[in-house]
């Protein structure tokens, strides 16, 4: 646990240094917001029934040019090679690669969240909205964070990403936006329970299997 | 059976290892049987697999066939033993560019949970006269600074095996010499460093090895050679 | 390819003799296959009666469904078969996987189309968000990105290894997609739509066709898998040949040096 830890330090230390990610990440979610306003105009009465969809969307762009950083650096350094050799549980590394990409997300989303209130006047900052982009940004990470180290690979890897990841999170997806409607229309965690319940099932399959496969990721 | 007995059990052991890389063939049937101790020069020309086996060795890549034991540990049943006892420097440093080399040693003293770890790094430091630079960040560091501390990564675990690739190059004099006094300074580790340079070979070396095509010559004890007929031998190889 | 050198025996379905066994195996397959579809096509058009409420097209069914049933077999062998090879390291695997993942984009693309057909003139649509084909949607990207991604990455070892993964994280996805696109279809109900694509209880002719159309469904994805498993494996045995020619004209120019006493320890004695 201690190796999970130090890994999460060195990154959070790295990233406050340098603030490559969460920085540009989050001004560039704000930008996707203006871009919606100009799309949809979302002042007047539509703005409920499209806030969880603008929500979501501009958190999945967010996610995936979080996601797409997160072994960035350590692919152009070759510390991933530092770190495969090293004597600790791969899953470790997985874990801590998770916990980062989450935490970065959960930063924009949050301050996302506060403009929109702002914005345009809506209650998004109610406690069901803020576990319901726990839930789903955890899940989202998890496939996510598996994904960044098999596209990194690839050609066209800015595309790849999103697009074997999308797919996949379709459940995290419609789930979060059910949840979001749900609690914009004042309902509350009884009726958002069965999709809450779905998002972290989808959280604890992912994560096992990402957890446990990372090994065979890191292989040469 | 030759003149010379192996009473003791071999720090590092490759049998009959191969790797391919698709249709080419980087290492064929390589054996080593090095002792505690020795330091073994792997000389060759570029693309004779010097940094193929030394990867292997590290653990890094599988070999395509063949058996590979390090500190008596089988490769294929217990690697993360084996990873607790070696250290390895590549041609990348290995370092993050964005931290100090204090950050970088004590980030990886946590990971092999080394004991005293502050300790350990002082005298790894000292050591490898890196104390000055020590809370710089390492991409504000010369070449020289930049490869000893990689070796002081390599180190910071006290292992008992050494694996280096090309670990003389483009560093300056002072810093090379550095080096080598650190490499050789102990009797019980093991060494093994891929290298081009003949003079580099018959110096820190106790034995020198010839890769040719993928295939291991070995040329002798290293007190035994001048670097001429080393430079000789590097002549004959192919490619 | 960064595998292992393969071998195949002769002789196995897999085999390469022309003549032998193997071509025996697929032709009777093919055969079997063939007569099955006739059988299939009779069956419907002839013999199971027109639905009540739809009327002819919904004959469509007798290849529609099967054609699903084989699209999500295909998508949990690619699972399998890569787990299989993460632990055996055995090519052959690797291989299975691969064109499950083909069959699996084969097979979903026709449940779309054949989905499409039958939705025209029963919903007046192309596409509607039935549940099911939505499913069946999401399916289709998931292993058409697979096959993207073992495209993009080349055919090496670690493409094998990360498809895996893919493969892995696909499978156990299906049934969340389901249960999130079936609740999600639950909110905005179409009414007839929704009826019209259950399946209420059939009468025994129909039944008989739908097991003869999967039956036929099933052969077909066995020959596929045959077809395509014996081309990769034809083609890896070629490069290993290939490879086997090349060194030897190799070892043929370049001279061996004997080695020195002193180099038994040190080189090892091969034992």
């Amino acid at each position: 646990m201690d190796v999970y830890w130090a890994i999460l330090a060195k990154d959070l230390r790295t990233e406050l240094r340098i603030r490559q990610t969460v920085v540009s990440t989050l001004i560039f979610s704000l930008l996707v917001l203006v871009v919606f306003q100009f799309s949809f105009d979302l002042r007047g009465a539509d703005l409920i029934t499209l806030a969880p969809g603008v929500l979501w969307s501009t958190f999945l762009f967010n996610g995936v040019l979080v996601l797409g950083r997160t072994f960035a650096t350590e692919r152009e350094q070759s510390t991933i090679e530092a770190l495969a050799m090293s004597p600790i549980d791969r899953g470790l590394i997985f874990a801590a690669k998770w916990s980062l990409s989450l935490l970065l997300m959960l930063v924009t989303e949050a301050v996302v969240l506060v403009v929109f209130s702002a914005m345009f006047n809506t209650a998004v900052l109610s406690p069901l909205i803020f576990l319901d982009a726990l839930l789903a940004s955890a899940g989202f990470a998890a496939a996510g964070t598996s994904l960044a180290v098999i596209t990194f690979n690839s050609r066209a890897r800015e595309v790849m990403l999103p697009l074997l990841l999308l797919p996949l999170t379709v459940p995290v997806i419609i789930a979060a936006v059910q949840v979001t409607a749900l609690a914009l229309a004042g309902g509350g965690l009884r009726a958002a329970a069965p999709w809450l319940n779905l998002l972290g099932a989808f959280d604890i399959l992912f994560g096992a299997v990402c957890y446990y496969s990372f090994g065979a990721l890191l292989e040469e | 059976m030759g003149p010379i007995e192996v009473a003791v059990e071999p720090a590092i052991r490759a049998i009959r290892v191969t790797k391919t890389f698709g249709p080419r063939v980087a290492l064929r049937g390589v054996n080593l049987n090095v002792l505690p101790g020795e330091r073994i020069a792997l000389l060759g020309p570029n693309g004779a697999g010097k940094t193929t086996l030394i990867r292997v060795l590290a653990l890094l890549t599988r070999p395509t066939s063949g058996a590979i034991a390090i500190a008596g540990f089988d490769a294929s049943s217990d690697a993360q033993e084996i990873r607790s006892r070696i250290g390895v420097c590549l041609h990348d440093s290995l370092l993050y560019q964005d931290l100090s080399v204090v950050e970088n040693l004590r980030f990886f003293g946590r990971l092999y949970r080394v004991r005293d770890l502050d300790a350990r790094m002082g005298t790894v430091l000292e050591r490898l006269d890196l104390a000055r630079f020590a809370d710089r960040r390492v991409r504000h560091l010369s070449r020289g600074q930049r490869q000893r501390s990689s070796l002081a990564r390599a180190l910071i675990h006290d292992p008992p095996v050494l694996l280096l690739d090309e670990p003389e190059t483009g560093q300056d004099q002072a810093s090379l010499e550095r080096m080598q006094i650190e490499l050789t300074s102990s009797s019980s580790r093991t060494v093994v460093f891929a290298t081009h340079q003949p003079s580099q070979a018959v110096s820190l070396a106790t034995h020198v090895l010839l890769l040719d095509g993928g295939r291991a010559r070995d040329l002798g004890a290293a007190d035994a050679l001048e670097p001429g007929d080393v430079q000789r031998a590097l002549l004959t190889v192919s490619g | 390819m960064e595998h292992n050198r393969i071998s195949v025996r002769p002789g196995s379905p897999l085999g390469s003799s022309p003549g032998s066994s193997p071509g025996h195996w697929m032709v009777g397959l093919g055969a079997i296959t063939l007569v099955l579809g006739l059988v299939t096509l009779a069956g419907a058009f002839l013999f199971a009666p027109a639905d009540s409420i739809q009327g002819d097209v919904q004959r469509i069914f007798y290849i529609h469904v099967p054609m699903a049933l084989c699209a999500y077999l295909a998508a949990g062998l690619v699972a399998a078969a890569g787990l299989l090879f993460l632990v055996t390291r055995r090519v052959v695997w690797d291989v299975m996987a691969r064109c499950s993942a083909e069959c699996a984009v084969l097979f979903t693309t026709l449940v779309l189309i054949t989905g499409s057909l039958w939705g025209k003139p029963v919903w007046g649509t192309w596409w509607t968000w039935d549940a099911r084909l939505t499913s069946t949607l999401m399916l289709w990207f998931i292993f058409v990105g697979y096959l993207m991604l073992r495209s993009y990455i080349g055919d090496t070892e670690r493409a094998a290894r990360y498809s895996v993964v893919v493969g892995v994280l696909g499978a156990i996805d299906i049934p969340l997609v389901h249960v999130s696109v079936e609740w999600w279809r639950t909110l905005h109900p179409q009414g007839i739509l929704d009826s019209a694509s259950g399946s209420p209880a059939l009468p025994g002719s129909m039944l008989v066709v739908f097991a003869v159309g999967t039956l036929t469904m099933l052969c077909m994805f066995g020959l596929l898998m045959m077809l395509r498993i014996r081309l990769e494996m034809l083609r890896y045995r070629v490069t290993a040949l290939e490879q086997e020619t090349l060194d030897e004209a190799d070892e043929a120019i370049t001279p061996s040096h004997p080695s020195r006493p002193i180099a038994a320890r040190v080189l090892g004695d091969g034992a």
